[in-house]
């Protein structure tokens, strides 16, 4: 399983890179004389409502998928670790006050509180990378922290303490790399979530904006099509299927490995 | 009669009482909103289709569009066209009450000089309405109008009750429960879910209407509606997206009408504002669209291309005019000309116009300017229109009458109160040209001075016409004698439910 989920994400990956020359058309090229036209010898995966070439839009769309999904998972995984092992480390009032921002984000649905946010600062896939740094870094926060707790008490931490290492150093070079794995873990499934809660920005109108060859937005775009012409809808969400199935491999299969390990 | 046939008979019995209610009862789903019942405090579509329903005019409109008796039974115009005297037949309020000249006098008051009245353009002209006697109403006008008639037909003339208003206040005369002078009554409101509505007993056209009740039903989802038109669960459908038309045709038991409507479709360059202030460059721009390519791909067929800056549903359309020809080689050189090749320019739309507005700026792109899509919601246009914020956008409008006054106020004249649909497009005889087609009394040289407005405005391209939309509107086969009118009335008391 862990090997088709690498291979899923490694095609994606190519898809993304080799997109000018996988794609048959210029994917924002109207045509007016193929408006509304079904998957066949000339489109591949049919075109849409002005004309444009879907199989092209879902390759293109590989770019901003693996752009949005990788670059929005950076701040949240910085932050959170920071705070987190932070607070494990030290312990006292820096844990109590990390803990508690916590526990105000945590009682709210992850996208409701993402979407208000949005909302507020207005749409925009900037929008959602701040967003998403203001609430999701609690994942890793509390992961860091569970780990920075059991190792702080841990033989080579304490080694470390009594030759006079800076507590800077030590988090560093011994807690840091030795709390990675459940994060990386995590990672994973958080990569499959930010894609997703960024295409049901783009669906919502609040996310990439039209008229970008963004899944969400061809999703949103077909849908008072979905009887007459499925296929505008069909493809780009099947994309996604696909790309989120890879990365929800990858996690599991890491997660099976380090358990092994332990 | 033993027990095992007394409950079969008690089922029949209760089976016929429901599919009878059933039958009774029309369903219309719409993703307009009914929000307020007094009928001079808006001009949104969902409200109108309902006043409709709910206060009777002087004068209605028969299945040809002519002017009928309404609640007036006959009328007179004075020679000079300044009186008009109205006498009204024996009618009666939803509460029983009679309708007498002095409700009339008060509601077209109302309408025509009332702070709140959303939309008074069309009673500028009144100078006073008053009661002479009992059914005796006299509007006396400041000029002549020649559209004055059929104004008195639209939404906003409907006739209320004064008695009911004194009594329990403007506010709360309208709140849920108003006295009604038209075919229904409201039975049951929600607001953001339904307004039921209840045949009115004392309506003055007896026998009507046939069916007893009336849900307008809102169901903003487009999708939705669809899906519940082909379960059955709705009888008409209000607005069909053009990409469903022939999936509803394919579904037995309902199909699509595709209704005659004063819509228009445009481009609005804002004139106060560069680069669309400059003739060329609204040339170009209009030559730069191939319009008809352009309503295939939106309507998929289903409208016609424009040819004016009046719908071709208005009275005096005229049929000859054309706006430049596609031309985009054309295009292109007027703007080499000029120099004004790269001109940047922002398109403001609402989410709904994302399809039109890509095909707008790929064509726009094409002969040398640069298109910015903007994306705001309605209530940001609206605001960004009435500031002139903006440097062009597209919408769409419709007109209450056939008579194209109105429209034209609306769309083309700038002091006539919304700077020609807040384009500022400005031009005197424009102006001048409105206000004597309101006062000419004679057909043949009305249609000639809405031909030379029609003529100038297009040469100037105050706006740049798209296509004519006709309402798209599915109805169950069950429903016969259903239509909305251009003035979006529905034909309700004059329909029926057939059993299938």
């Amino acid at each position: 399983m862990f090997v088709i989920g690498v291979a899923l994400v490694l095609i994606w990956g190519l898809i993304a890179a080799a997109a000018p020359l996988l794609a048959t058309h210029d994917p924002y090229a109207i045509d007016f004389a193929a408006i509304l036209k079904a998957p066949g010898a000339e489109h591949w995966f049919g075109t849409d409502n002005v004309g444009r070439d879907t199989y092209s839009r879902v390759v293109y769309g590989a770019r901003l998928a693996l752009y949005i999904g990788l670059l929005g998972v950076v701040a949240p995984l910085v932050i959170g670790m920071t705070i987190g092992l932070v607070a494990g480390y030290f312990g006292g009032w820096v844990d109590t006050v990390a803990m508690r921002l916590v526990d105000i984000t945590v009682p709210f649905p992850f996208f409701v509180l993402v979407l208000s946010i949005v909302a507020v600062l207005g749409p925009g896939i900037e929008n959602y990378f701040i967003a998403l740094a203001l609430v999701g870094w609690v994942g890793y926060a509390r992961l860091a922290r569970a780990e920075a707790l059991v190792l702080r008490q841990s033989e080579f931490v304490l080694a470390a303490r009594t030759m006079g290492f800076s507590h800077g150093y030590i988090l560093l070079r011994h807690v840091l790399p030795n709390s990675l794995s459940p994060i990386v873990v995590y990672l994973m499934t958080d990569v499959t979530l930010v894609i997703l809660f960024g295409a049901a920005l783009g669906f919502l109108g609040m996310g990439v904006s039209p008229p970008a060859a963004e899944w969400g937005v061809m999703i949103a775009e077909g849908q008072t099509y979905i009887s007459t012409a499925w296929w505008i809808s069909f493809f780009p969400g099947l994309a996604m299927v696909l790309i989120g199935v890879g990365f929800a491999l990858i996690g599991d299969g890491l997660a099976r490995m380090l358990r092994i390990e332990r | 009669m033993t027990t095992d046939k007394i409950i079969p008979a008690a089922m029949a019995l209760m089976l016929s009482a429901t599919v009878l209610s059933a039958q009774d009862t029309i369903r219309i789903a719409s993703p307009n909103k009914v929000t307020v019942l007094d009928p001079i405090v808006s001009a949104a579509g969902g409200n109108i289709e309902a006043y409709g329903q709910l206060y009777a005019r002087l004068l209605r409109k028969g299945p040809d569009g002519a002017l009928q008796p309404g609640l007036a039974e006959s009328w007179e115009v004075s020679e000079d066209g300044l009186t008009y005297t109205f006498e009204l037949r024996d009618a009666k309020f939803s509460d029983g009450s009679a309708i007498t000249a002095e409700d009339a006098a008060f509601s077209l008051t109302r309408v025509s000089k009332d702070e709140k009245s959303a939309y008074p353009a069309g009673f500028a002209p009144i100078k006073e309405v008053s009661a002479v006697d009992e059914d005796t109403v006299q509007i006396t006008l400041e000029h002549a109008s020649a559209p004055m008639l059929s104004n008195l037909e639209i939404f906003n003339a409907g006739i209320v009750s004064k008695a009911d208003v004194d009594e329990r206040g403007e506010e709360g005369a309208f709140a849920s429960d108003p006295v009604t002078s038209g075919p229904y009554m409201v039975k049951e409101w929600k607001p953001n879910d339904r307004i039921t509505l209840t045949a009115n007993p004392h309506y003055w056209r007896e026998g009507l209407p046939k069916i007893q009740n009336v849900e307008l039903i809102e169901v903003s989802d487009d999708n939705a509606r669809a899906t519940m038109a082909m379960a059955g669960e709705i009888d008409v459908n209000r607005y069909v997206p053009w990409a469903q038309v022939e999936e509803v045709n394919n579904t037995d038991g309902v199909s699509v009408a595709l209704e005659p409507s004063t819509m228009l479709y445009l481009v609005l360059p804002n004139h106060d504002k560069a680069p669309f202030d400059n003739l060329t460059v609204r040339k170009a721009a209009a030559m730069a669209l191939d319009r008809e390519a352009i309503t295939n791909a939106v309507t998929l067929g289903k409208a016609e291309v424009a040819n004016s800056t009046f719908s071709n549903a208005l009275n005096f359309h005229d049929a000859n005019l054309q706006p430049p020809a596609y031309d985009p080689a054309a295009a292109r050189k007027l703007l080499e000309d000029e120099g004004l090749v790269g001109t940047e320019i922002t398109m403001m739309i609402t989410p709904t116009f994302e399809q039109l507005a890509t095909l707008l700026k790929a064509q726009w792109d094409a002969v040398g300017f640069k298109t910015t899509v903007e994306r705001v919601d309605a209530g940001l246009w609206w605001s960004n229109m009435a500031k002139g914020e903006y440097q062009v956008t597209v919408n769409w409008y419709y007109n209450e009458t056939e008579d194209p006054d109105l429209a034209v106020r609306w769309a083309l004249c700038d002091t006539c109160g919304s700077q020609s649909y807040y384009t500022n497009y400005h031009n005197e005889e424009v102006n001048k040209l409105t206000d004597e087609a309101l006062r000419e009394r004679d057909e043949a040289k009305r249609a000639e001075l809405y031909s030379k407005i029609q003529q100038i405005t297009l040469d100037e391209l105050a706006q740049i016409p798209l296509y004519y939309a006709p309402f798209s509107i599915a109805y169950a086969d069950r429903v016969k004698g259903l239509t909305l009118t251009p003035a979006l009335q529905w034909t309700l008391e004059d329909a029926e439910l057939t059993a299938e």
